[in-house]
């Protein structure tokens, strides 16, 4: 099995930071993971820009075959993913061990 | 009932500050964080998107934000003299489209729409004019 990646995601995902967030979890693609955890725990605020950098690596995960969780995600980060229709298309775990069965 | 004007250049780093601003404010006020995050969430939505419209390589555009809180509701209104914005009939997103099929344009509009109990836009003399409310329950 490929190794996993884990990623840490600040604590505030908007327009000025998810582009650079964004960008290294696909670098981090582009060098070869294919099984990546994002680590949502410290994320306070996720805008649009970062629902577009979540789906940006979602993207580029599964045009390698990739899979992606999104780890302890605060209940107003879902709701932001709920409103956006992503709540169910996205894996969310609450926990590492769930987290690593499901990538 | 309390009013604020806050302004911020057209800089996308200039968001948070005035965003910690207003919620320190709207936490005095006492209101529930739950909803002052949501009213807060939308705002920012507004004000990248304002941001971001301002030409790159103009001069750095003025933006007014207008906060009245009241006993219940808090009111925003952000004003721009940057380029006219569109402000069209925002879809909803289709939850069953794959993510791998989504597409993010609008999006930004969607979740402010969502986060608010009202949205009103308008172009006046020549500026970019938004008013947002938010219905807020006092937490105690």
């Amino acid at each position: 099995m490929p190794p996993i990646v884990i990623v840490e995601a600040p604590t505030r995902l908007d327009a000025y930071a998810s582009a650079e967030f964004g960008s290294f979890v696909v670098s981090v693609i582009n060098a070869g993971a294919t099984r990546i955890i994002i680590n949502l725990s410290l994320v306070g605020y996720l805008g649009s820009a970062g629902v577009g950098s979540l789906l940006l690596i979602a993207k580029s995960l599964t045009a390698r075959n990739g899979r992606l969780a999104l780890l302890a995600a605060r209940p107003s980060v879902i709701e932001v993913l709920r409103i956006c229709g992503l709540a169910e298309q996205f894996v969310l775990v609450d926990t590492i061990d769930d987290a690593r069965e499901r990538v | 009932m309390e009013e604020r004007t806050f302004t911020i250049g057209s800089r996308l780093a200039e968001i948070e500050p005035v965003q910690e601003e207003i919620k320190q404010i709207l936490q005095t006020a006492g209101f529930r964080l739950k909803q002052i995050h949501a009213a807060l969430l939308a705002l920012g939505e507004w004000l990248e998107h304002v941001v971001q419209n301002f030409p790159a390589n103009g001069s750095p555009g003025i933006v007014t934000i207008e906060l009245w809180v009241e006993e219940a509701e808090v009111r925003f209104r952000v004003s721009d003299d940057g380029p006219e914005l569109a402000f069209s009939d925002v879809a909803r997103p289709d939850a069953q489209v794959p993510v791998t099929q989504r597409n993010i344009v609008g999006l930004n509009l969607h979740l402010m729409h969502s986060l608010v109990d009202q949205v009103e836009f308008h172009r006046t003399d020549g500026r970019n004019v938004l008013e947002l409310v938010k219905q807020l329950i006092p937490s105690t």
